[in-house]
Parts: structure tokens; C-alpha cells; sequence
């Protein structure tokens, strides 16, 4: 953890020291800093990040936006975007408007310096929001003056409106009352929209009302669609009337009837409904089936006498009539068409005797009986229902009629009862057994399966879901569906029950549906599977055969050419790549051993550390760090050390991530300055540290001794290092490479603070003073710079005082 | 002049008038069954947008009800490929256009079917209805608040009508409910939940929110294809750089076109809610999201966005890959719960909700609003209310906070920025046609 930038340039300086905040970070390192959290995470680390970044614009918004570069192969401008939008959000929210005005600024100057055309307009784009509220004006529509003098109707329509709007009320209602004489449709109904949104229904409606005998017929229907929006009470006697009519003006009338309601429109729409059948008795079925009040007594009178008894069976049905029960059954008695239906809309617990008799004797309807029969049952708990069903049961001999309604029990009894009469060569027993609802099933469907192949068919796919549904214990479940793979016959059985296994977040699940992945019927389910159990999988996946599946899978997909399927390809490539990613426990080497090195972290638990344990956190076998800046963000050994060789692995997760190793440090301090030093931790290759000072890159003794630039690996892939302190002495080495060797008293000729006692030190190659520097002993540490670093594998040999 | 169907029905309203004496169902939808209907009743329509729906059977469609005339896109492929399967399945002739004000203006096209990209929606309804055309415009909307007020104020003003394309409110197994909507809004409307409610949507109530329709950062510019007229791709949209990861199917992960999964499937989702609450004519007051920060030009994903109504109802929306853990209630009132699958902790509720009177009948024919000129089930007014709460969201998304709305006004309460979100900048010439 250190500041990035520090330039020593006349301007520069004035400038820098000006912009330095509260945590005395120049703007630069306040850019560098935003720049590494973008995209932030949450609204918290937004905040933060914004408030930062808007509090030293403009100079932070001009040197944002001059990191932009001219999209291309290569360029990520994406954070730069990112931070740029970010602030100016963040400034336009009025709890936060302080540095508005340098935002504003900033991307001013920045846009006038800009050059490349994309980019520039992305800053113009912002500048928006920072501008004075000056809103896009609505572009106002041309007028035209009268609405009779033009030939088309939408203009007609939109002086029309124009003229209502405006006119006085007598006026504007002439003109509606012209309008309900035009003979277009479109635009009479447009005025009468028009004339209610300005007047109100209470106003137009007895003008309506007044209008309507003499109106044309289809202004009669615009009327009645009118009255029936609107539920204009006092037009009950107009639609009353019109119902009476035929054709268009009738279905309006009725559909009007149905919202405005009342006792004589209702009991005329059941007149109608009992009518001999026509389309007006089609209409009225719609209109009461949402009439609002209770209709139930007409429709019991109604269905006594009426021609038409099919249509008020079926409203009585709609609408749970239990009064009507008499009525439809002895219909149903009579032997009226479709009358079984409708009993299970009205039949309840005091019918169960006279329904389960008409049951046991029925040649036909069955299925509507069977419905029925439950209807009266359905609201007992399962184990009534099974009892009063059984009692059916038990006093006939033709029993086959009520296996269906036993099935819906869905007891445990009932799955007996249904096996033992499968057994004696039932066939609406399996059907039972198909049906359902209870997982005892299961097994007698998987017998059935593996003794007669000719069933695997019918039963399999019953079985498959039984298990899916209520199989809760994985291994269990995985068993089943291996059983119903071994048997499966077909490409859909196979697909089905790998679509099955998908849903059991376990390695074995994955691994058996992986060996499908071969299978000509059921690759892509298998693929599917195999991701599925992947992503969701909480198990330790790291083997051959995990990637192996996964490499498979991807290939299936991308065999299929599919747009999604591409998805689910990159979906894998993520997954593998986490995989080759995942660490195992470190162990020390033989060597490492007999040298005497101590594992501080070996991937378990940072019992060998002390500090900041939220910032720094044991994950897989890593640790991963996210923790600020500053004098807490770090963790320190739980002892001091004087002379050691440090030893661990590192790599980033992020573009430009930073932390540090501090050294010989007291705890709460800033260990480059009040410790001996820090050797840098930094991906240095991201864009954003192009300028970076030598002694600043990644492995320098940082502002203290300068590293070679490194080429770090590509993000994701873990990195070796060891520092060796001796004396005054640091070696640093990387992946192998020496690129730190050198004396801090020496480089800085023995100067660690200036000489005269101000700020700023000739002697350090940073121009600052490191007070720290001769310390003889103090902790090893990890120095938080923010999120996007991992390190595992850390070890530590304690030379003591030895030189 | 030779007197065709078409300017007679166009200069004599008498013609119109003529419908309303024939019996309704010749062209009503009654009992689903397709009826004879005489060529001169026949409506016409055209496609704008040949790509992905717009080639669909929601839109790509000739019957005698009505018959596809003409065709429009900017992409030669899809036009070629559409004037092939107007031959191929309807053996017509189908008249192409490469510039949609042709299509809107063509005086043989009844009803505009806007099948684009949502950034042109509004332009092009408007643009209708200012035509005198009916209008079928694919969803989301319109993908400013701004725009959806414009919309309902054309449509309005030159007396159309307007379909919005999402119909889960009025037909359809509503995704996880795995029922219509209609015995949702009967257990609202029963009360038997108590009040306020809270409806969650969300992978755990059965609602995807399709995160793989997130935009790329860093794009690299690429020619422009020969066959695409990318200028015109774009239209009001802000000129950048051609990738083709901007245009035809993934377009909507970029804030300029839509707005990823939740300019997708929120208003499939959202409308319908609207409905069951009985709020068609209102609006959430506040809207909070909880998400990574968004890229100013690229959509990324959420992991929560919360809207609240003046009375306290809320609407939850869940991202992929953050349900909310356990057993999920879609509805949840102060006195029950209502999960997937319609099951609710209210005893034998489906007999209680029977014997109540259904919903009250809306017209969900199409074509049968635009014959007797009574608004379709869900319209412009319904339509834009709906996706104003889509709109809302990707508001919030994009400033990174909270956001308060004044259901009145239509405008957020306190927040420039967010104010300027509501009306955003459009190109010449486009936007002197709004």
C-alpha cells in the first residue's frame, strides 16, 4: 500500500500537495485508487470511491479521462468509463453536489482536449447531467382549426380534442353531440373519449342517455360500450331495451348489462341465458359469469323451466351454485347432455352417497363422476377422504370406477389399496397408481417396469417425477435415477431422467450423468446436467475427471451451433477455469523443512497472523484480500522478526490490484515510511500505471530502491516470490528472477529524513522521508491496498540476529 | 381514380359504418373459431422489424381476418428473408420497404406492427398514429418515461388504437403461477390476503431474469456489413461505433436500445402485476436498487430492485443468482401467502375464488378493438404505466441510488439527473418527430 504517483516536478508539486486529501494520497494515487475498485461492488464502495474522486476534480476528471484511449483491439477504456459516469451520478445526487461544478469542469476541459471522436462524445454525453435541468420541450403538435375540414380522420380527431379542450362546456358538448352523428366510428368515439376525460361521466351521461333513441345504430353501440365502461346506473332501462335487439347492438348491450349490474338487468341476462341457444345466450354466460351480487336463487328458479339448461348449468358450475345441485342432478339423471359435468362445480360433502351410487353403476361419464365425486370429498384431510371414498368402495363389486378418486387421496392406504388391485389385474388400478400423488408409488412403478418391459413406457416417466419431486435424500435420489437410466428405452426416458439428475448439486450425480455425455440420444442432456451440477455444486471438484465432464460437455455444446448454447459454453470455460484456478494445502518442502521455515499459511486458517482478518479472508485454500488502504488494512505475524527470508505465492484477480509486503514495521503505521520499508506488490502491467516510477513497480523497495519492470503472468496465474532481509539489505525475487538487490542505507547514502529536517529528502529517490528505515526488528506484513490480490502458501525462515 | 376497397374505405366513414350492421360474430372471436369474412372486411397490416419477433406468428401472420401487406427493415437479410416467407407461406407478394416512414405512410396498411429494437418505438407509434394506422408494438413499450407519455398522448390525440405486445395480464399460464392471471386478480380483489401486498419476482417464483442479455465493455469497432444500414439501426440512438454485438439479437445489453433482462421480461412481468394490484392507473412512489455499479453505455446485472407504492404495496424484483433463499411467496398480504403453482396458506382458496364473480371482461381481440374502437386490454394508458416502472428501474440503475416518483407528475421528486433520464437526447431528425 503506497502512493503510486509521486511526481517531483515544479508545477506538479504545488499542485500535488493542493490536492492531497485527508488520507494525504495525491490526486494521482486518489485515481489510481478509484480506478482499482471500478466497477464498484456495491453503493457502499461506490460512495467511497466517488467521494474521492469528485473531491479532487477537476484534476482527477482531466486525468481520467486522458488515460481514454481510441477504441481498439486491446483498449479497455471500461473503467475510465466507469469512473467517469460514476462521479458524475455521484455529484448529481443532491445529498452529494458539493464538486458538481469540478466535475463539470473537469470533463469540459477534458472533452475540449480530447481528439478521438468516441470518446469525446462519451464526455459530452456527461456533461449533460451537470448542466443547468433543461429538459428535451415536447415539440407541439400542428394545430388544426376545424375539425370538419379535412378528409382524414386522425386529424379531425386531434382538432377535435384541441376544440374540447379549449371550447367552453356548452360549445365542447355541441360539438360531441355533432360528433356521435359523424358516420365514422373512429372518430366518434375518439370525441366521446375526449368529452369524458374533460367532463366527467356524471355530466355526459344524461346527455348520453337523452341522445341514445335517436342515434344511428352504431352510435347506439359506441353508447351502450359507453354506458357499460362507465357503469352508468341510470342507463339500466336503454341496455335493458337493447338486449331485446340483435345483433352487434344486443352483444353490447348485454356485455354492458354484465358491468353495470342491478337485479333487472341480472335477471334479464338469466332470461337470456335460458333462452333457446344463440349467440345472445353465448354473450350473456360472459356477462354473468363476472356479474357482481349473488345471481344464485334466479339461476336455481331459472333452471327449472328454462329451454336453454346447459347454458345455466355451466354458470352454475362457474360459480360454486351449491343450490343448483338438485337441479343438475336430476338433470343428469334424465340423461342430459353434458349435465356429470357440471356436478363437480356444485356438488359438496351432503352429496358423497348419491354421486359415489351414481358411480358405481355408471357406464358412462365416468371421468365427470369421478371429478364430482372428489369435488365432494376434496375438502376433508387426506385421510377422510380416503375413508369415505373407501366405504364406497367396500359395497360394491364393481370397484374399477373409483380407483381415480382413490388415487387423489394421495394416502399411503390408498397406494395399498391401488397395488393389490394392479396385483388381481386391474388396469384402472395402475392408472391409480400413475396418478398418484404419494412417493410409496414409486417402487411398485419401478417393479412394474423391471418385470414387464413392455410398461417401461407408461410408467417410467411417472417414476422419474415421483423421485424428482420427492426424493429429499441426494445419494437416494442419484440410486433411483440410475435405476430408470439402466432401464430407459427411449431418448426421452434418457433425457428425462438426466434432466432429473441435473438438480442434485453432488459429484457422483455429476460424474454418472457425465457418462452420458457420449450417448447419442442424451448428450445434451447429459451436457446440461453435468453444467448444471457444476455450477451449483458445494463439494471439493478438483480432479481429472471434473474437467474432463466439463471439457466433454463444452463440446457437445458448441457442437449444436445454437446462440444460447454459446452461453452455456463460456458458462464451462468460467467454471474450468475457476477449477485449474483452486488451490490445495501447502505443504514446506524437504528442503524448506531441514532449513527450518516456518508455514505461516498453508491454506486452512490465519492462526499465524494478527490485524485486519475481515480484509483478509482464507478462501479455497487462498487468502483473499480485500482490504483498504491505510493504517488498518494490514495483517501482520504474530511475532517481530529481525533477519528472514519471506516466502510466498501471489497473483491477481484484477486489473491493477496493489498490496505489499512490509517490513520490519511496528503495527498501525505505514510500514514504506515508519517500517524498514515495503516491497511493492503491483499489477503494474494494467494500463492505468503505464507512467509508473521504477521505484515504484512491482518488488521495489518502494520509494527506496528501484526494481526490474517485470512482465507479470496473465491475470489469474499464481507468481512466486521471496524477499531475503538481512541487515540492511533486501533481495527480492520473482517467479525465479533476482530483481531487487541492494542496501537501503546505501541508496540512500545513509539519509533516511532529510537533512534539515523538512519534507522533503534530496537523498531518497522518492524525495520523502522514511524515519522507518533503520529499524532492527519489527513485523512482516501484508500491506491492504484494496481488492484483487490472492496469496497462498506463505512461509517464513527466522534468521535472527545472524548477518 | 379508380375506386379501390382501400380509398373508399379511407373517404367514407359509411364504409366503416357498414361493420357495425353485420352480425358481430362474423368477426368477433367467438369460441376461437375462425369465421368466413368477406374481403371487404378484411384489415390489412405491416411489419417494421423483420429480425427475431418480428418474424414470429405473433406478428408474421395472414388470414382473412386480416392480411400482411408489407414488410420493413434496415437489414437486407431479414427483408429478403421476409418477402421469401410471405411467398412461401402466405403466397403474397409482400411490399418491402428499407425506410419505415414509407410503411406508416402507405395508405393500404390498416394496423403498424413496430417490431424493432425499443429504441424506436415510440417514434414509429407516434409517428402511426399521426398516420391514422392502429398500432401493434412489440414490448418493452417505449424505453423512456418520456417517450411512453408521448406515445399515450399521440395515440390519444388522433384517436387510435394501440396494442402492446405482452398478454400475460388477460390469456396465458403466467410463468411460475402456473395459472392465468384471472384467479390472481380474484384473490387480490377478495381481500383475503390483507393489504399491503408484496409480490416477489424472482427465480424462486418462477420468473428468469435472463442475465446472459448483459452488454460488452470495450467494444471493438467493426465495418459496418454490407446488407445493414446501420445509420438507420440507429436512428435516435447516439451514434457509436458498429460491433455487432450492438444490433439484432443482442442489443438489449446496451442502455441506448433497452435494458437487458429487465427491458426483456419486466414488463412480461411487471404488467400483469399492475393488473392484480388494481394500480393501472398509478405508479410506484420510490424505486431502490441494490447492484454493482452499471457502465455508462454497457447493461450489467442487479441483484435487487425494489419498488414501493404510495399505500405500501411493493413490487421485489430478485436477480439471477440472488433469490431470496427457502420458500418464496409470490404474494404475501399480512394474512396469507400465495407460492408458485398457486398455492396459498388460505384453506380450499381455489372454491372460495370460484364462487366469487370472475374479473370483468376486457376486449382481448385485437382486431376487434380496432372495428368497434374500445381499448384493447392492454393499451397505450396501461401499457406505459407498466413500463414506466421497467423504466424506473434502469433509472435507478444507472444513477446508482434510490429514486422517488411523483405519480402525478410523472417526474422524479428531487433528482435532476434522474430527471433527465425521463426525456433523453435524441439524433436529427428524429427528434423534431417526437
Amino acid at each position: 500500500m503506497k502512493k503510486i504517483f509521486t511526481i517531483i516536478a515544479s508545477l506538479a508539486l504545488v499542485f500535488s500537495v493542493y490536492a492531497q486529501d485527508a488520507r494525504q494520497r495525491t490526486t494521482e494515487t486518489i485515481v489510481a485508487d478509484v480506478l482499482a475498485a471500478m466497477p464498484a461492488q456495491d453503493a457502499s464502495q461506490f460512495n467511497e470511491q466517488m467521494k474521492d474522486l469528485a473531491a479532487a476534480a477537476p484534476e482527477s476528471i482531466i486525468k481520467v479521462a486522458k488515460m481514454m484511449k481510441p477504441a481498439g483491439e486491446g483498449v479497455r477504456n471500461s473503467i475510465y468509463e466507469y469512473a467517469l459516469s460514476g462521479v458524475v451520478s455521484y455529484v448529481t445526487d443532491p445529498a452529494h453536489k458539493d464538486n458538481a461544478t469540478n466535475v463539470l469542469m473537469g470533463l469540459q476541459q477534458a472533452a475540449e482536449a480530447c481528439s478521438d471522436a468516441t470518446n469525446k462524445a462519451f464526455l459530452e454525453s456527461l456533461e449533460r447531467y451537470l448542466k443547468p435541468a433543461e429538459d428535451n420541450p415536447l415539440i407541439p403538435f400542428q394545430l388544426v382549426k376545424d375539425p370538419k375540414k379535412t378528409d382524414s380522420v386522425q386529424d379531425r380527431c386531434a382538432a377535435a380534442r384541441i376544440c374540447i379542450e379549449t371550447y367552453p362546456e356548452a360549445k365542447g358538448m355541441k360539438l360531441l353531440r355533432e360528433a356521435l352523428k359523424d358516420e365514422n366510428i373512429q372518430y366518434r368515439n375518439a370525441v366521446l373519449g375526449y368529452a369524458t376525460a374533460k367532463y366527467g361521466t356524471e355530466t355526459l351521461a344524461p346527455m348520453l342517455i337523452k341522445t341514445y333513441p335517436k342515434a344511428s345504430s352504431g352510435t347506439q353501440i359506441d353508447l351502450l360500450n359507453w354506458f357499460g365502461n362507465n357503469k352508468i346506473a341510470s342507463a339500466a332501462d336503454i341496455v335493458y331495451g337493447a338486449m331485446a335487439e340483435d345483433g352487434d347492438i344486443a352483444a353490447a348491450a348485454i356485455c354492458a348489462a354484465g358491468k353495470i349490474g342491478g337485479e333487472k338487468l341480472g335477471k334479464e341476462l338469466i332470461n337470456i341465458l335460458g333462452s333457446a341457444g344463440s349467440a345472445k345466450s353465448a354473450e350473456a354466460l360472459t356477462a354473468l359469469k363476472s356479474f357482481k351480487g349473488d345471481i344464485q336463487d334466479e339461476v336455481v328458479n331459472a333452471l327449472g323451466s328454462a329451454a336453454n339448461k346447459e347454458g345455466l348449468m355451466n354458470l352454475a358450475a362457474a360459480r360454486r351454485m351449491s343450490k343448483a345441485y338438485p337441479a343438475i342432478f336430476k338433470e343428469y339423471q334424465k340423461g342430459e347432455a353434458n349435465a356429470a359435468k357440471y356436478l363437480a362445480g356444485v356438488a359438496g360433502t351432503q352429496n358423497i352417497q348419491e354421486i359415489g351410487n351414481a358411480l358405481a353403476t355408471a357406464k358412462s361419464s365416468v371421468p365427470e363422476l369421478q371429478n364430482a365425486l372428489y369435488s365432494c370429498i376434496h375438502t376433508f384431510a387426506p385421510q377422510e377422504q380416503y375413508s369415505r371414498v373407501k366405504s364406497l368402495i367396500d359395497k360394491v363389486s364393481a370397484k374399477d370406477n373409483f380407483y381415480a378418486v382413490l388415487a387423489r387421496t394421495g394416502t399411503d392406504l390408498a397406494v395399498e389399496d391401488l397395488n393389490k388391485a394392479y396385483s388381481n389385474g386391474s388396469q384402472a388400478a395402475l392408472n391409480g397408481l400413475l396418478e398418484i400423488n404419494n412417493f410409496k408409488a414409486a417402487p411398485i412403478l419401478m417393479n412394474i417396469a423391471k418385470s414387464d418391459a413392455s410398461k417401461i413406457g407408461t410408467v417410467l416417466p411417472r417414476y422419474i417425477d415421483q423421485v424428482n419431486a420427492y426424493e429429499q435424500n441426494l445419494d437416494k435420489k442419484r440410486f433411483d435415477l440410475k435405476d430408470a437410466l439402466e432401464i430407459a428405452n427411449t431418448k426421452a426416458l434418457k433425457i428425462k431422467a438426466l434432466n432429473a439428475l441435473a438438480g442434485i448439486p453432488t459429484m457422483k450425480a455429476f460424474l454418472l450423468a457425465g457418462q452420458y455425455l457420449d450417448d447419442k440420444d442424451a448428450s445434451y442432456a447429459a451436457a446440461n446436467a453435468v453444467k448444471n451440477i457444476a455450477n451449483k455444486t458445494t463439494e471439493e471438484i478438483n480432479n481429472a475427471d471434473y474437467t474432463a465432464n466439463l471439457e466433454k460437455a463444452a463440446k457437445v455444446f458448441s457442437s449444436t451451433g445454437n446462440a444460447d448454447d454459446g452461453y452455456a459454453v463460456k458458462e464451462i470455460e468460467t467454471l474450468l477455469s475457476k477449477a485449474r484456478q483452486s488451490s490445495p494445502v501447502s505443504q514446506l518442502t524437504e528442503e524448506e523443512k531441514k532449513q527450518g521455515f516456518e508455514m505461516l499459511f498453508d491454506g486452512t486458517n490465519l492462526d499465524k497472523f494478527q490485524g485486519d482478518k475481515e480484509g483478509y479472508t482464507p478462501v479455497n485454500g487462498v487468502i483473499q484480500v480485500s482490504a483498504g488502504y491505510g493504517s488498518t488494512g494490514n495483517l501482520y505475524t504474530l511475532k517481530e522478526y529481525r533477519n528472514f527470508v519471506y516466502r510466498f505465492e501471489f497473483r491477481f484477480t484484477k486489473e491493477g490490484a496493489n498490496n505489499g509486503v512490509g517490513v520490519r514495521t511496528p503495527q498501525g503505521v505505514d510500514a514504506a515510511y515508519h517500517g524498514m520499508c515495503e516491497v511493492q506488490i503491483l499489477d503494474h502491467d494494467a494500463p492505468m500505471y503505464a507512467d509508473l516510477h521504477e521505484y515504484q513497480v512491482h518488488g521495489s523497495v518502494y520509494g527506496v530502491i528501484p526494481a526490474k519492470r517485470i512482465k507479470h503472468k496473465p491475470l489469474g496465474e499464481w507468481e512466486t516470490e521471496e524477499i531475503r532481509v538481512e541487515g540492511n539489505h533486501v533481495k527480492v525475487t520473482v517467479n525465479g528472477e533476482v530483481i531487487v538487490d541492494g542496501d537501503v542505507r546505501k541508496a540512500c547514502k545513509g539519509h533516511n529524513v532529510a537533512p534539515d529536517g523538512g519534507k522533503v529528502n534530496p537523498y531518497t529517490v522518492d524525495h520523502k522521508n522514511h524515519p522507518g528505515m533503520f529499524n532492527k526488528k519489527g513485523y512482516v506484513s501484508f500491506c491492504g491496498h484494496g481488492e484483487g490480490v490472492e496469496l497462498r502458501n506463505v512461509r517464513i525462515l527466522d534468521l535472527g540476529d545472524k548477518k | 381514380m379508380k375506386e379501390t376497397r382501400r380509398s373508399f374505405l379511407k373517404k367514407s366513414a359509411a364504409g366503416l359504418a357498414l361493420f357495425t350492421i353485420l352480425p358481430r360474430n362474423v368477426f368477433g372471436a367467438m369460441n376461437g373459431e375462425k369465421k368466413y369474412t368477406a374481403p371487404s372486411d378484411q384489415l390489412t397490416h405491416g411489419i417494421i422489424g423483420v429480425g427475431g419477433i418480428g418474424m414470429s406468428n405473433l406478428h408474421f401472420f395472414s388470414n382473412d381476418r386480416c392480411r400482411l401487406v408489407s414488410v420493413c427493415d434496415v437489414d437486407k437479410d431479414h427483408l429478403d428473408n421476409a418477402i421469401a416467407g410471405g411467398k412461401e407461406k402466405f403466397g403474397e407478394t409482400l411490399k418491402s420497404y428499407h425506410d419505415w416512414r414509407e410503411l406508416v405512410h402507405d395508405p393500404n396498411v390498416d394496423i403498424v406492427d413496430v417490431a424493432t429494437p425499443s429504441h424506436w418505438h415510440a417514434l414509429m407509434s407516434i409517428e402511426a398514429a399521426r398516420a391514422g394506422k392502429d398500432i401493434f408494438c412489440e414490448k418493452p413499450m417505449t424505453r423512456t418515461i418520456g417517450e411512453g407519455q408521448k406515445v399515450v398522448d399521440a395515440v390519444n390525440r388522433y384517436g387510435r388504437m394501440f396494442r402492446l405486445d405482452t398478454w400475460f395480464r388477460f390469456k396465458d399460464t403466467f410463468y411460475g403461477l402456473g395459472t392465468t392471471v384471472e384467479p390472481l386478480k380474484k384473490l387480490v380483489d377478495s381481500g383475503l390476503l390483507g393489504w399491503p401486498l408484496t409480490v416477489r419476482i424472482s427465480g424462486a417464483t418462477g420468473f428468469a431474469w435472463k442475465f446472459y442479455w448483459t452488454g460488452k465493455e470495450n467494444l471493438v469497432p467493426q465495418p459496418v456489413p454490407e446488407v445493414l444500414d446501420y445509420d438507420m439501426w440507429l436512428g435516435p440512438a447516439p451514434y457509436k461505433p458498429y460491433n455487432p454485438h450492438r444490433v439484432h439479437q443482442t442489443f438489449r445489453g446496451y442502455w441506448d436500445y433497452e435494458s437487458g433482462g429487465l427491458g426483456d421480461m419486466g414488463q412480461h412481468y411487471i404488467d400483469p402485476v399492475q393488473y392484480i394490484l388494481g394500480k393501472d392507473d398509478t405508479f410506484p412512489v420510490k424505486v431502490e436498487v441494490d447492484a454493482p455499479q452499471q457502465h455508462p453505455d454497457a447493461v450489467g446485472i442487479w441483484r435487487k430492485i425494489t419498488y414501493t407504492y404510495e399505500d405500501g404495496c411493493k413490487i421485489i424484483l430478485e436477480g439471477e443468482g440472488f433469490e431470496s433463499e427457502g420458500k418464496v411467496p409470490y404474494i404475501e398480504g399480512p394474512n396469507g401467502k400465495l407460492y408458485k403453482g398457486f398455492e396459498c396458506t388460505i384453506p380450499n382458496i381455489m372454491d372460495k375464488l370460484n364462487a366469487m364473480p370472475d374479473p370483468e371482461p376486457r376486449v382481448t381481440d385485437f382486431l376487434e378493438s380496432v372495428r368497434t374502437r374500445q381499448k384493447f386490454a392492454l393499451n397505450e394508458v396501461n401499457g406505459h404505466h407498466s413500463c414506466t416502472i421497467v423504466n424506473m428501474g434502469s433509472c435507478a440503475l444507472r444513477l446508482g441510488r434510490t429514486l422517488n416518483f411523483d405519480p402525478k407528475t410523472q417526474r422524479f421528486i428531487n433528482d435532476d439527473a434522474a430527471n433527465l433520464l425521463i426525456n433523453q437526447p435524441m439524433r436529427e431528425p428524429w427528434a423534431s418527430m417526437m
